[in-house]
């Protein structure tokens, strides 16, 4: 799969959240909950799980494992229930406060802050919800790229939600709209965050993940036949463990555990530098290195 | 006389205030999200307010209806301190002799040192602007009571230019120098006139509010709006007749004084109205939107006030629950959907493929040509590097295997070959373009 035709699967999935959500937090609010503090916690974590869940699912998705996807998945429901539901009281009480330093009652003003109160909170949710994969992995640079692509997708979905308002004031048709767009644009910025955060991408070139492309972000990887590695290789017979590298600008390969691992062909017992087009094989999986 | 016709103006001007009869000082939200509260402050004028219960007020949100009062107290912030700015007019008449021998602004400047001997500076803070065509601070909100002394001897005479008297913009002006919404804030203005503004009077914008000029219903909704009560001293024999107005809708009063002592009297003034000032408490639901606004009423006396709500995704809609199961039955249906879709799949006939353009061709039977020339099976146009027959795929059926053969040196992997057996996933290089071969294989599981 190629790199733009999983931004594409992302945005797909980030519709199906944005879907999912709407209805989990028509449910909540149809429940008659009649505590501020429970309503937002509750919506913040509702949409935090859904979300997690759905794109911490998506490797599930990519190499159709299930069982596996799922429990990854599930980890990062959690992980996103909680950072959500932070996020939500974040700005609800932000809302409070610095309501105080302005005159709610002049038109104008509020007529330009509550799209601004609204977006900023749609953006901390957003950035929330484009943290959990890099948490889950516990890689900064991951983290950093799904929360500017949150940032910007929750922004977007909270401006795209002020402007369907305008049209459709009705409260769940609004939220609805808002929450499908906001999905959308953070499965997107998400997929395009990776990318631009990435520094090189490996294509598969031969077995059942012909044509996959994975792209490079974090400045440790490990490549193995787990759903837990960085870089899942399913499918084959035999797949050599490697862990790729970057240190002072360059990108180097080693096996693990002694592991054999081919660059062009030519053995590499110790940890080797990466260049242009360099053919890894790692047992029977091979990956064409392509920097970006 | 004079003093006679100008108590009968202030009594007309304040008259229509008697109607009112309930002011909402401050809507404190600050216990809304975690402890689901309002607390809402008010005063009352013209009402006996002995043996009151919170049976006696009605609460209601615009889109909930009515609220459950939980608490009623009186003097709930008596403690509080005040923030005050003082606002002096520093117009060339304050310059003029007054009716005791001295200048008025002399006299001001003794009202205003009267004024800050009753300060509280544990619990108050003050600051001290002058106006006349612009609006200049003394003293910051919060400089100690000593050094607003020292600052307030050196005002000086405005230049002939600066004359105007801009009251009620710098109304308006001071209202947006106190922070925050908690709190009580009052503004006292010492003036010696009328409103009399460089735009509409200098026939010139002005450098600061351009061609604006407050009126005194904005002055007045500003000041409800924030909380912030407006009391005026008048020192002259003139007085603006609009200025009694805004002060008594504000929540303050005016004062026509003759004496400087009589000025301390304005501080005991505004701390009994807070002693007065009662607190209602209300359970606050979610509401549906992002604002509400809520009406405080008492017998035919009502004031209301706008508050923020912090709910980001709005409350309760019309839609019915059957279509949100629906719909989130569909949004799962959808993730399942793309569960099933096959994004890749081994290839099923040996092939090359280019890395650029994804172009993929079946590798024939027997020989398969790479190179420049239209017959060719792969061809790679547009490269002069390129000979019309570069490369070519042999295929030997009986042993299984491809190889590549040519004359000159391509690079196979990264390396210069001539002749080399490909293996599936094996990066074919010629001149700058990349094809990747891929034949069925045994990674298959």
């Amino acid at each position: 799969m190629k790199v733009n035709r999983k931004i594409i699967i992302y945005l797909v999935l980030g519709v199906c959240a944005g879907l999912v959500s709407f209805s989990a937090v028509e449910l909540l609010t149809a429940a008659g909950i009649t505590s501020f503090l429970a309503l937002s916690l509750a919506q913040g974590a509702a949409l935090g799980f859904i979300f997690g869940f759905v794109f911490g699912f998506a490797d599930g998705i990519l190499y159709k494992e299930l069982k596996s996807g799922l429990m990854k998945a599930s980890v990062a429901a959690l992980i996103g229930a909680i950072t959500a539901a932070a996020a939500m009281i974040l700005t609800s009480q932000g809302m409070i406060w610095t309501s105080g330093f302005i005159n709610l009652e002049h038109k104008q003003t509020m007529g330009i802050l509550l799209p601004l109160w609204r977006g900023a909170g749609w953006m901390l949710m957003g950035a929330a919800i484009g943290a959990v994969d890099g948490i889950q992995q516990r890689a900064s640079r991951r983290t950093l790229a799904g929360i500017l692509g949150g940032l910007l997708g929750g922004l977007s979905g909270g401006m795209g939600l002020e402007f369907i308002i305008r049209y459709l004031p009705e409260a769940s048709l609004a939220r609805a709209a808002g929450l499908l767009w906001m999905g959308s644009m953070i499965g997107l910025f998400l997929g395009e965050f990776e990318k631009r955060f990435s520094y090189a991408r490996l294509r598969v070139l031969n077995g059942r993940l012909k044509d996959r492309e994975f792209l490079l972000v974090n400045k440790k990887i490990r490549l193995g036949e787990n759903l837990q590695d960085d870089l899942y290789l399913k499918g084959y017979k035999k797949v050599a463990r490697a862990i790729i590298s970057r240190a002072d600008g360059e990108i180097y390969i080693e096996g693990e555990n002694n592991s054999r691992i081919l660059v062009n062909d030519q053995i590499a017992e110790t940890k080797r530098t990466l260049k242009y087009q360099d053919v890894l094989k790692l047992g029977d999986v091979k990956l064409l290195y392509l920097p970006l | 006389m004079k003093k006679i016709i100008i108590s009968a103006i202030i009594i007309l001007s304040v008259l229509p205030l008697w109607s009112q009869n309930i002011l909402i000082s401050q809507v404190d939200t600050n216990n809304l999200l975690f402890k689901g509260k309002i607390d809402i402050y008010f005063s009352m004028t013209g009402i006996e307010t002995a043996g009151l219960s919170p049976e006696d007020f009605t609460i209601r949100e615009e889109t909930m209806g009515d609220l459950e009062i939980t608490a009623l107290k009186k003097g709930a912030d008596k403690d509080a301190g005040i923030d005050f700015i003082l606002l002096i007019d520093n117009s060339g008449s304050m310059y003029e002799e007054s009716y005791q021998g001295s200048r008025r602004i002399a006299q001001a400047k003794l009202a205003l040192s009267s004024f800050l001997e009753n300060i509280d500076e544990s619990r108050d803070r003050v600051g001290v602007y002058a106006f006349n065509t612009m609006l200049e601070e003394i003293a910051p909100l919060g400089t100690k009571v000593p050094d607003i002394h020292r600052r307030l001897s050196a005002i000086e005479q405005p230049e002939a230019g600066m004359a105007y008297t801009e009251l009620y913009n710098s109304l308006g002006e001071v209202a947006r120098l106190f922070p925050g919404k908690a709190g009580r804030r009052a503004v006292i203005v010492l003036s010696d006139g009328e409103n009399y503004s460089l735009f509409q009077h200098g026939g010139r914008e002005h450098e600061e509010w351009g061609k604006t000029v407050i009126s005194p219903e904005e002055i007045v909704q500003t000041y409800q709006e924030t909380g912030i009560t407006l009391d005026g001293i008048n020192i002259s024999d003139k007085v603006d007749t609009r200025l009694a107005g805004i002060c008594g809708e504000s929540g303050g009063s005016f004062h026509d004084v003759r004496s400087t002592d009589a000025i301390s009297n304005v501080y005991t003034d505004i701390k009994q109205r807070i002693t007065d000032e009662y607190m209602i408490t209300v359970k606050a639901p979610p509401l549906p939107g992002s604002r509400g606004r809520i009406k405080l009423s008492y017998k035919d006396g009502h004031d209301s006030r706008d508050l923020l709500v912090p709910v980001l995704f709005g409350g309760a809609s019309d839609l019915s629950i059957i279509v949100s199961i629906l719909l989130l039955l569909f949004g799962l249906a959808g993730l399942g959907a793309v569960y099933y879709i096959p994004f890749e799949k081994p290839v099923k006939s040996a092939q090359i493929q280019s890395l650029e353009s994804n172009q993929r061709t079946i590798l024939n039977e027997g020989a398969t040509i790479i190179g420049a020339s239209r017959d060719a099976d792969y061809t790679i146009a547009g490269n002069p590097g390129i000979d019309s027959e570069h490369a070519t795929i042999v295929h030997d059926k009986q042993a299984g295997t491809f190889t590549l053969v040519s004359n000159r040196a391509v690079r196979v992997n990264n390396r210069k070959v001539k002749n080399r057996e490909l293996t599936p996933g094996d990066v074919i290089q010629i001149e700058g373009s990349t094809i990747i071969f891929d034949a069925p294989d045994a990674t298959k599981v």
